[in-house]
């Protein structure tokens, strides 16, 4: 039975679960867990980016219009934080993409030393 | 995310809540009106028309993008994946228009699994959009269950719950992969609402203002006499279908049945809010305790594909009972191709339906003629038989004297 934060009663019975979390349909569960994890974030991204659009509406009913937004010109110190944190981002993001790898799972144990 | 400091409180809350949609104003005022407030952050993002926005800016925008993967894997992915697939089939020789076993199809294609791509962004986002919901109802649990009981026992429509009755086990499956299904989470109703507007926006239109709903109720016919008194709407889910069938016939007694508790529930809350008094009872469409020849109209939207065969022949039985003679009975549901073979690209569509998007019925109800069954059960159809919605089954029935 589900558990909810809740003493209320909830007129529930137990279902009989799909096995979807299981499921392999691309031939490499890796490349099913990255399309997953790709659509999961795909619409944090999005989400964020509507709230952004929200608040950009609200603060041009407060005087800050979309033109004073594309005018913006960042101080010199901004660009410089701003670019350290860009290069972050990318690098956390995208850096795996660089990865050149070359041993399989069965190689062996690489001489230390 | 709802702040819980903003939730109104249990017992004297629902009882200011019922209390207001009865217009009982003086005792709401007695119940609580310090709770005045805390009963408007109740829907505190507001409304848009009949639907009730949901609880958190973010939540609605991962809805938003949900919709939109839903449209895109349904034209360009679908559409790389067919192409896919058809490469596949020639490859092993395969007509496309060849009639083939779903076991077939898969043998067919099991080279090469990267086809499969629509069928995981399709049921990815479907599982992610779901667990989102559940995730939220389920943090506001107290909150939302404390509003829905506020309006259990608020009229004009009735609202019958049977915690006593035996679910079956068909009917327990997670269909459409929602956890929990239609009878395991108490918000199942809420969960399924917002998710399948998702469905609706990818197959047939909007229908967040349940437009599909009422332009098919608008189409349904009548019974030859004219008289239309009492409507049963068989598995109603959330009513959708049953308050549209309210709405086009005001004066008539409206019930919607269903075997899932928080979908009546849900279903019931709904239309106390949009004031709409139809009736639900939470009870199977096989044994719907109503009398013989009780209703001029009996209905199910989109039910049959979500229950055995052999269940489907029983509700036939079901309809013909509680129908009179003269009274019309229209189940919508998908055509159905009366065999187990069809072509690869739409058995290939099929399975996954059936096994991946855990609507385990619809392969037995795909291959049963179900339009023929109700022929055989005491139901004749008009020469001329209305098309209540476009693209799906016309099962336009008048039941026999």
């Amino acid at each position: 039975m589900v558990e909810i934060k809740s003493k209320r009663p909830t007129y529930t019975v137990d279902a009989i679960k799909s096995d979807i979390g299981n499921s392999l349909f691309l031939g490499n569960p890796v490349l099913d867990n990255v399309v997953a994890c790709l659509i999961s974030l795909s619409g944090d991204v999005w989400a964020t980016k509507r709230r952004m659009k929200v608040l950009e509406s609200l603060l041009a009913k407060q005087g800050i219009t979309q033109e004073m937004v594309e005018k913006y010109r960042p101080t010199e110190q901004e660009v410089a934080a701003w670019e350290v944190e860009r290069d972050a981002f990318v690098e956390s993001s995208l850096g795996n993409l660089g990865n050149d790898a070359t041993r399989p799972a069965s190689a062996g144990f690489i001489t230390r030393g | 995310m709802i702040n819980r400091r903003m939730m109104f409180r249990g017992t004297a809350a629902s009882a200011a809540m019922g209390a207001i949609f009865k217009n009982r104003v003086a005792e709401a005022a007695e119940a609580g009106k310090s709770l005045a407030a805390e009963v408007k952050d109740l829907n505190f993002r507001g409304r848009d028309g009949r639907l009730q926005l949901l609880g958190a800016l973010d939540l609605e925008s991962k809805h938003d993008f949900s919709y939109g993967v839903r449209l895109m894997q349904g034209k360009k992915m679908r559409e790389t994946a067919q192409a896919m697939f058809m490469r596949a089939l020639d490859k092993k020789g395969v007509k496309s228009e060849a009639l083939m076993t779903v076991d077939e199809v898969m043998k067919a294609i099991e080279d090469d699994p990267a086809i499969n791509i629509a069928q995981k962004t399709w049921l990815f986002n479907q599982r992610i959009m779901w667990k989102s919901l559940q995730d939220f109802f389920h943090e506001n649990a107290d909150f939302y269950l404390a509003e829905m009981e506020s309006f259990d026992k608020v009229g004009p429509g009735k609202l019958e719950l049977n915690p006593n009755m035996e679910i079956p086990s068909e009917a327990r499956h997670e269909i459409h992969i929602q956890p929990g299904g239609y009878v395991g989470d108490p918000f199942a109703g809420h969960i399924y609402h917002y998710g399948t507007n998702s469905f609706y926006i990818s197959v047939l239109g909007h229908n967040e203002q349940d437009q599909i709903h009422k332009k098919t109720v608008a189409r349904l016919p009548t019974p030859a006499d004219g008289k239309v008194k009492r409507i049963l709407d068989m598995g109603c889910g959330i009513g959708q279908f049953t308050t549209a069938l309210k709405e086009r016939f005001p004066d008539a007694e409206v019930w919607g049945i269903d075997v899932g508790a928080p979908m009546v529930r849900y279903g019931h809350t709904r239309a106390q809010k949009i004031g709409i008094g139809a009736n639900f009872a939470q009870r199977l469409a096989q044994d719907t305790k109503f009398p013989d020849n009780y209703f001029d109209i009996t209905v199910s939207y989109i039910m049959h594909h979500e229950m055995p065969a052999e269940s489907t022949l029983k509700v036939i039985n079901e309809a013909r009972r509680v129908a009179r003679s003269g009274g019309i009975y229209y189940p919508i549901d998908f055509n159905t191709r009366g065999t187990n073979k069809g072509t690869a690209w739409g058995m290939y569509g099929l399975w996954f339906d059936s096994r991946w998007n855990d609507e385990v019925w619809h392969q037995e109800f795909d291959a049963m003629n179900f339009t023929a069954e109700i022929g055989r059960r005491g139901f004749t159809a008009p020469k001329e038989p209305v098309i209540a919605l476009p693209g799906f089954g016309v099962r336009h029935f008048i039941r026999n004297a």
